[in-house]
């Protein structure tokens, strides 16, 4: 019996074999492709980032040079703010004087005739009064005083008078009194006595 | 088979394969070399991007900003500014806030004595010390504050004058700073006021200002500008009524302040 070849059959198997093969190719170039797209859509996105950089760039620059242009405006923008601050360092330093004398009567109730006061912007206050009435000193004095010493020197016209301030003094419990000091007590020319006190006030705060 | 032959043959069988092969090689090298690294950096250009968008927004406003202040209010500001610390020593806008200030009711003040380096009104009480470091100020810096101390002596009706006129000696537009007041009660109920005064002037230092604090927003000048427009100038009082065959020229139409 002689053998018997299917040649169909070898054929079909080679075009399989082929069929494959294209396939495998095809869907190669079909990645290939696909690859290429996203890479190149990512480099895209990268070359429309480089320009939109380079836009932003350019508007920087010529902002920069708007500014640039009016360098004169901000200089003298410069000392106005400059002048500003120091002015207003200078005003809000002020010492406040009016206050201070309001304080001296306060602390001081009333009771004596001002004949001669110097007032200081660092919050001393030298005075000198002529005793009016028995003084006396605030039983109730204000909070925060601009004052923080007050030098008194009281006219008194006998020597009773200043054993009874000093009494007063010995015996007075102000909130915003920290100490009182008798610095000198002195017969003047005109047979009157002076005292000289110290009282030392709690800072503002 | 010759070996051109089996070339051929193998560039018909596989031609296809080599050219994908080739194709794929060429792109991985391009892609490896150039496109891949510029891909890479896309994390960082877009941080970059958002980072120049703030700088541009920041530019621009500040920008805009200093169009405005040229076209509109630098000018006023500089005038309200130089008047309370003029960048040298004028003598002008001085002595029209200290006549500005003479004027107030109750209240009569020693006119002024202006000579070069010192100022003074009635009998000389400056004290040494600030005398000297009026000279010694001028010495002592060409930049920055410079001070010009002065006395100024007043007689107040009363007390409750004496006070109002020191208000008002603080709230002039061009500073002056009261350093002590001496205080002298007269027989006549009367009040001797001595001061002793310290008003400035500003020489800028053109190279310390920082640029960084005009930047829109971050110096509120605002308030301070205001505060500034509070306080009183006295020109139109001293200046408008001066006309030609007056005689007294800081004479007041109305007299009342």
């Amino acid at each position: 019996m002689k053998p018997r070849i299917n040649l169909l059959v070898k054929k079909s198997r080679a075009r399989e074999g082929l069929d494959a093969a294209s396939k495998l190719f095809s869907v190669s170039i079909l990645f290939f492709f696909m690859l290429a797209a996203s890479v190149m859509s990512a480099y895209g996105y990268w070359y429309y980032l480089n320009r939109q950089h380079e836009e932003l760039d350019k508007h920087i620059a010529s902002a920069k040079n708007s500014i640039q242009s009016y360098e004169d405006v901000e200089q003298r923008k410069g000392i106005i703010i400059l002048k500003l601050t120091e002015a207003d360092g200078l005003v809000s330093r002020r010492f406040d004087f009016v206050k201070a004398i309001e304080d001296v009567n306060t602390v001081l109730g009333f009771s004596i005739t001002i004949e001669e006061m110097k007032l200081f912007n660092t919050g001393v206050v030298s005075l000198t009064a002529r005793k009016s009435s028995q003084p006396r000193f605030a039983g109730n004095p204000p909070a925060s005083v601009a004052v923080h010493q007050i030098q008194l020197k009281i006219i008194v016209p006998s020597s009773s008078d200043i054993d009874e301030i000093i009494q007063h003094l010995t015996n007075y419990h102000g909130k915003t009194l920290v100490s009182a000091n008798v610095v000198r007590t002195t017969l003047n020319t005109d047979g009157e006595y002076e005292i000289e006190l110290e009282l030392n006030l709690a800072k503002n705060s | 088979m010759n070996p051109k032959q089996k070339i051929k043959k193998i560039i018909r069988t596989y031609g296809g394969l080599l050219a994908l092969v080739s194709l794929y090689a060429v792109f991985f090298v391009l892609s490896a070399l150039y496109i891949i690294p510029n891909i890479l950096e896309i994390p960082a250009l877009k941080e970059s991007i958002d980072n120049q968008e703030t700088e541009l927004r920041k530019t621009t406003a500040y920008a805009r900003y200093l169009e405005e202040l040229s076209l509109t209010g630098l000018q006023a500001e500089e005038e309200l500014v130089n008047y309370a610390l003029p960048s040298e020593n004028d003598v002008i806008s001085f002595i029209t806030t200290y006549v500005g200030v003479s004027k107030q009711s109750q209240v009569t003040v020693e006119p002024i004595i202006y000579s070069p380096g010192l100022i003074s009104s009635g009998k000389d009480t400056l004290p040494q010390e600030l005398r000297d470091s009026a000279f010694a100020n001028k010495a002592k810096s060409l930049t920055g504050l410079q001070t010009i101390p002065f006395t100024m002596q007043a007689r107040a009706e009363n007390a409750d004058a004496a006070a109002r006129f020191i208000k008002t000696i603080h709230q002039t537009r061009r500073i002056f700073d009261i350093q002590q007041i001496d205080w002298d009660q007269e027989d006549s109920g009367s009040i001797l006021l001595t001061f002793v005064i310290h008003t400035y002037y500003y020489l800028p230092d053109q190279k310390t200002f920082n640029t960084s604090l005009i930047d829109e927003g971050r110096f509120n000048d605002q308030a301070l500008l205001d505060k500034l427009r509070q306080m009183v100038m006295y020109d139109i009082l001293v200046f408008e009524p001066i006309q030609v065959g007056k005689r007294d020229l800081f004479a007041p139409v109305s007299g009342a302040l």
